[in-house]
This record gives C-alpha cells, sequence and structure tokens, in this order.
C-alpha cells in the first residue's frame, strides 16, 4: 500500500483579483502528526485552510486530505474548527450536539459528554450566552466528539486565557496520541514550540520555512562575533543565502543563520574577533527573524 | 438533516400561528359582541348572508402564507454566516440546500392551511359554516395563492442563496417593488401604452399580480389589468407561479453551490 | 510521576534529548526505582504538554541506550537488571561533563585568567557543597 500523506498542499496559489493571498504553497504532513503553521496575520494560513477544506476554491495546485480532494464523505473524518465561532447563538449547547448526533455516523456521544463536563459547559444554555472561550470549548467539543481522523483548527486558543489555552493544546496532544493528524495555526509560538513535530511559516502567502521543530532549532542559529575594536565590515554577509540577517551594535556582531552556522562562524573568525560562538534560538526568535524585517534595530547594514 | 432550519421554522411557524391565533380572539370577541351582528371584520370580503364563498377564506389563507414565506424565503442567504459549520459536514451542498427549501415549502403549506382552517374556524363559530359555498373559484385561489407564495420564495431565495448577506434588504425591497409595479401597470392603462406594456411584463415576475383581488372579481375571464393578456388566465397563472417558484429554488441551490466563504 | 520530569520547549536542546537526560537522571538518583513502570507515551506528551513522538522518540533511544524496556500491551519499565543505573550514572556524568565544561569556556570567553577562574569554582564548590564538620565530604 502506497502510504499516502495526511495532508498535501501541491504548488497551491489562491489570487483574489490582483493580489495573491498565496503563492506555490507545497506542504505535507504526516498522519499522526502535529503540524503548526505559523504566520503574521494575513499571510495566507486561514485562505490555505478554506481552500484544503473547499470552503473556496483554490486559483492553482491541489489540496488533499487522505490522498483526494475534500467531498462531503471527508467530513465523516475531518473536523474542523474555525478561527471566528460559527455556532448558531439562538441554540443551546444541547441542540449543537444533537446537530452533531444527526449529522455524522461517527458520533461519540459518551466522548461528547466527558468533554462537556471537561470545559464545565452548561447544556441547556445558549451559546449567545456563552464567552468567548466557551465559544470555543463548544466547537472543539463538536470536533472532537466524532473522533476524527484529520483535525484542522484555525487559531484555536486566540484571546483565551492560558489556562485555557494549555487545555486546548492538551487536547490536540490527546488527539495526536491517539493517532488523529492534527494541523493547526496559532500566534502563540510557545504552544507550536511544544505541541508541533513540524512547523511551517509564512509570509505574505508563501512559505519561508518548514522543518521539524528540532531540526529548525537545530540549523537556526545566532553566529555572534566580539571585537576589539569596531566591526569590521564583512563584505557579502547579509546576502549570503546561508545568513537571514546581520545585527551590528558596538562591538558586537550577530549573524541569524538558517543553516551552517559553522560554516558562518569559520568566516567571522577570518576578521579576528575576540570571540565567536553560536548561540541556540528559540521557535519565537526563529520566527521573528524568519518573518520580521520590519523590526526597528541598531543600524544594520547591506555588507 | 437540515435540524437547525427545522428548529428555525417551527419558531416561525409558532409565532406565526400566535399572530394569527391572537387575531382569530380578536375576531371572535368583536363579532360575538352585542353591538356587532355578522358583517366583516378586516379579512374577510364583505358577503350577503346567504351565502359565503370558501374561496374568500382561501384567498386570506393565501395572503397570510404569501407574508410567511418572503420572511422564510433568505433562509440560504441568513445561513452564510454559519457556513464553516455547515459546509464542513459530511453532506452534499446541493443536498443541504435543497433540505432546506423541502423544509421551508412544507412550512408554507402548513401556513396556509393554518390560516384557512382558522378562518374556517371563524365563520363557525358565528354559526355561518352552513353558508360556506364551494364554487369553481376555490381550487384555483387555491392553487394561485400557493403558488403566489411558493413564487416569491423562489425569486427572492433564487436572488439571495448565491449572495453574501443583505438578504433581508431584498424582502423589503420586494415588497415595495411588488406594490409600485402593480400601481404603475394600473396607472398607465389606456394612459400610456408603451410603460403599460413594460410593466405588465415586469410582473410576470410580480407574484402579487397573479394573486390581487382581481383573481376573485374577474375570476374566468382571461384578463388582466397588470399581466399580459395572454398570461392572464386561471390555468396560466397557476402554471406560471409554480414554475417560477420552482425555478426559482433550484437557482437557489445552484447560487449556493457555487458561493465560496 | 510527571512532576519529577522538567523540559523546557524553549531552549535550544531538542525536547526528546531534554526527555532522555531527564529519565536518566531519575534512574541515576534513585528517583525512578528498578523495575518501576513509566508513564505511557500519550499520558507523558498529555502531562509536559509536548508533542507525543517526541515522548516516543525518548523512549526509544532510551530503550537502545538500554535504560528502559518495552513490552507491547504492558508498557515501559526501567531495566530491573541493575545496568541501567550505572549506564545512567555514566550519562549523567557526560550531561556534568558538557555543563561544567561550558562554564569554563564562558569563563575564558570573559577573559579571566585560569588562577581566577578556579579561585572562583573553588568559591562554588564551596557554597554548593558545604563542608560539614565531622562528616567525611561525598
Amino acid at each position: 500500500m502506497i502510504p499516502t500523506h495526511a495532508v498535501a498542499i501541491r504548488d497551491f496559489t489562491k489570487r483574489y483579483g490582483s493580489f495573491e493571498a498565496v503563492s506555490n504553497l507545497t506542504l505535507e504532513v504526516e498522519p499522526g502528526s502535529i503540524c503548526g503553521l505559523l504566520g503574521p496575520n494575513g499571510s495566507g494560513k486561514t485562505t490555505t485552510f478554506k481552500c484544503l477544506i473547499g470552503l473556496t476554491r483554490p486559483t492553482s495546485g491541489t489540496l488533499e486530505v487522505e490522498g483526494a480532494s475534500v467531498q462531503p464523505e471527508t467530513f465523516e473524518t475531518l473536523a474542523y474548527v474555525p478561527e471566528r465561532s460559527a455556532l448558531y447563538e439562538w441554540l443551546t449547547v444541547a441542540d449543537h450536539l444533537e446537530f452533531n448526533r444527526r449529522s455524522y455516523k461517527t458520533y461519540d456521544a459518551k466522548r461528547a459528554n466527558e468533554l462537556v463536563d471537561l470545559f464545565r459547559l452548561e447544556r441547556k444554555k445558549k451559546v449567545g450566552k456563552l464567552s468567548k472561550g466557551q465559544h470555543t470549548a463548544v466547537a472543539l467539543v463538536l470536533a472532537l466528539s466524532i473522533r476524527p481522523r484529520i483535525l484542522v483548527l484555525d487559531e484555536p486558543a486566540s484571546g483565551l486565557d492560558p489556562v485555557f489555552q494549555r487545555s486546548v493544546l492538551d487536547l490536540i496532544i490527546d488527539a495526536a496520541a491517539g493517532g488523529s493528524t492534527v494541523l493547526f495555526s496559532s500566534h502563540q509560538i510557545g504552544q507550536v514550540e511544544r505541541a508541533a513535530d513540524r512547523v511551517a511559516i509564512l509570509k505574505n502567502g508563501k512559505l519561508i520555512v518548514d522543518g521539524t521543530v528540532d531540526s529548525l532549532k537545530g540549523s537556526e542559529k545566532v553566529v555572534e562575533a566580539i571585537f576589539d575594536q569596531a566591526v569590521p565590515a564583512v563584505n557579502g554577509l547579509a546576502s549570503d543565502p546561508r545568513v537571514r540577517r546581520v545585527e551590528r551594535s558596538g562591538r558586537i556582531l550577530r549573524a541569524y543563520v538558517k543553516e551552517d552556522s559553522d560554516g558562518i562562524a569559520r568566516r567571522l573568525s577570518e576578521f579576528s574577533p575576540k570571540n565567536v560562538s553560536v548561540l541556540d534560538l528559540n521557535l519565537e526568535d526563529i520566527f521573528i527573524n524568519a518573518v520580521g524585517g520590519d523590526i526597528p534595530m541598531v543600524k544594520g547594514d547591506g555588507a | 438533516m437540515s435540524y437547525v432550519q427545522f428548529l428555525r421554522l417551527r419558531k416561525s411557524l409558532t409565532i406565526y400561528a400566535i399572530i394569527l391565533g391572537g387575531l382569530f380572539l380578536i375576531g371572535l370577541a368583536v363579532g360575538h359582541s352585542p353591538s356587532t351582528i355578522f358583517e366583516s371584520d378586516g379579512s374577510h370580503t364583505k358577503q350577503s348572508m346567504t351565502s359565503l364563498p370558501l374561496s374568500g377564506l382561501l384567498f386570506f389563507a393565501g395572503w397570510c402564507a404569501i407574508i410567511f414565506a418572503t420572511v422564510v424565503s433568505t433562509s440560504l442567504n441568513k445561513e452564510y454566516d454559519g457556513v464553516e459549520m455547515v459546509w464542513t459536514k459530511p453532506i452534499a451542498r446541493e443536498r443541504l440546500a435543497a433540505s432546506y427549501i423541502l423544509l421551508d415549502l412544507a412550512a408554507i403549506i402548513i401556513a396556509f392551511l393554518f390560516a384557512a382552517a382558522l378562518s374556517v374556524l371563524e365563520v363557525a363559530s358565528f354559526g355561518g359554516l352552513k353558508y360556506l359555498t364551494v364554487d369553481s373559484r376555490t381550487v384555483p385561489t387555491l392553487v394561485i395563492g400557493l403558488g403566489s407564495a411558493i413564487m416569491w420564495y423562489g425569486l427572492v431565495q433564487g436572488l439571495t442563496a448565491g449572495q453574501r448577506g443583505r438578504g433581508s434588504m431584498l424582502i423589503g425591497i420586494s415588497w415595495g417593488a411588488a406594490f409600485c409595479l402593480i400601481l404603475l401597470a394600473e396607472v398607465t392603462r389606456g394612459i400610456n401604452q408603451p410603460i403599460h406594456v413594460l410593466a405588465t411584463i415586469v410582473n410576470v415576475f410580480n407574484p402579487i399580480a397573479y394573486f390581487s383581488s382581481y383573481s376573485l372579481s374577474n375570476f374566468g375571464a382571461h384578463e388582466s389589468p397588470v399581466l399580459p393578456q395572454a398570461l392572464a388566465g386561471t390555468e396560466m397563472r397557476s402554471i406560471l407561479t409554480w414554475t417560477i417558484g420552482l425555478l426559482g429554488c433550484a437557482a437557489a441551490i445552484a447560487g449556493w453551490k457555487r458561493l465560496e466563504a | 510521576m510527571a512532576a519529577i520530569f522538567i523540559v523546557d520547549p524553549r531552549s535550544g536542546v531538542p525536547l526528546y534529548l531534554q526527555l532522555i537526560e531527564q529519565v536518566k537522571r531519575a534512574v541515576a538518583l534513585g528517583t525512578l526505582a528498578s523495575g518501576e513502570q513509566l508513564p505511557t507515551v500519550k499520558a507523558l506528551a498529555v502531562d509536559l504538554t509536548v508533542n507525543p513522538n517526541t515522548v516516543a522518540r525518548a523512549y526509544r533511544d532510551l530503550e537502545r541506550d538500554g535504560i528502559i524496556e518495552t513490552s507491547p500491551g504492558r508498557g515501559s519499565f526501567v531495566r530491573a537488571d541493575g545496568s541501567s543505573k550505572g549506564e545512567s550514572r555514566r550519562a549523567i556524568d557526560d550531561v556534568a561533563k558538557s555543563v561544567l565544561g561550558d562554564a569554563v569556556r564562558e569563563a575564558k570567553t570573559l577573559g579571566l585568567a585560569r588562577a581566577r577562574a578556579a579561585e572562583i569554582f573553588s568559591e562554588q564548590l564551596d557554597r554548593w557543597f558545604p563542608p560539614v564538620p565531622g562528616d567525611e565530604q561525598q
């Protein structure tokens, strides 16, 4: 049997008029893994999800779940939690559960009730009277109650308190541990750092970083060189394809590299610095380096 | 499977029933008060004591159904806010839209029958049952009455299903436009023939043109002041209202299917 | 159980390596006894709020290193034959070498002379291994 990716997005482009929201995105997610999609607002994350699950049509490229584009039947095992609440404000929590019960063959009432109790939701309460966090909780209950093989979540914990965010993350991890594949986007980089197998970072609709958390941390480093005198001009450093950006401050030069930090360190050693060290970056740093370009810094240059 | 729409319609029908029930009770109170003898109360056409055509009651029921139909006619348009939920279920969009429409149509029919039943009850409460007469107008009034409701529903649904939002605005506009068109056709008749003809042609798509009081008064005559002559007869009206209505529903299903979130 | 494992997702050290070190430390110190059962992959992943594959990978490597053994259906256990303790002690030793080595390198980077570095190091030893009167140093 040829193993298929749980989610396979290939060369996907989406244009709205002349505006290209997503450009040539290719992303593959292995079954049973957790993939975190990061990116500034407007970078194309939600557009990608919408095209993946068929709410919108792509301009070109393919988006497949378990080897085929999403059909109505796919939703027996694919659950989606959108960023903004799509619940019916005038219905109760119980009504929504009933809605699910009638729509799905795989609805697990026991699991649904477990989760309702976990989130301490009142079944008879109208959704309109629930807090934002509780809206998300209901959406999660509905999604997880069908025991989906694939779970797609768009900013599942945005605007929620840290305790609640942790609960959401625990549920995601629990689902993956049970064999589900999870694809989620988040602004909480710490969440992605903990929970994701692999990370994809989007900027302006383009994929700029793609790899496992461990391999990214292994290759994305800061090479710091401290000089006795002023920092010398290092020709071509900023334009070196291995380097994301360069920072100078007083007698310190920092090169944020995406790979081959040793090579860059050797290069800098040629300028006889007092000390050269390679420092680790956490995912937040990696993200900011990859995505920011607009961060006010001490005068960098284009040397 | 359109549990939500079922719940919505149940709510709408309940409100509708309460309103009609209220009218019914008011009618009882007014009719049975000592100062009133059996005469028309707002809703029934005035008739002599010897006969009361059932078509009159059905005419009233038809109008109730039309009003109800326009209220529920933007059901697909209103669902746009929740598409992330309904379009991520294991049911094809066309099937979903069709089930919404079928439920709506069933509710419209129930609304019609309920209004008809209440009217008959009202008459019965005054001992007027024995005066009720069935004639050649009865069935056409029923068919065209329901047809007009379905036609209005179909037109609005067809125009709004593929759009995002602002459906309620169209309901309001449609009521205004419908009456204006009738008026236009009426006043230009004989005075400004070209505009009159244009108005009558546009009125082919105007549900009120088929079911105004002309239906009753000049029944049988293939003549209508507001419709093209060729289409003024009862058979044509029956066919046209239902056909346009159902075509509108089909367009709605297609429009909803093509819509993007 | 999970309270004895602490991992830092923000660290540059991969989580699975941190977890492996944590388990070895626990075994070396006796916090995890011979033959004791470890939490399931799923339970530990949820407890620590980390990716389950991270835990699975750590367990696999621990098994390869001879610290734990996994029987399908029963779970993962610290090896009961006593070899794991020695193995773990050696691993902890390696970690200590690396950490102290980093500290010395850092001191050098700061420009300390060897003698001064040794002085400070001795002060720190006194601070953390305070001599107890009458007892022998461990």
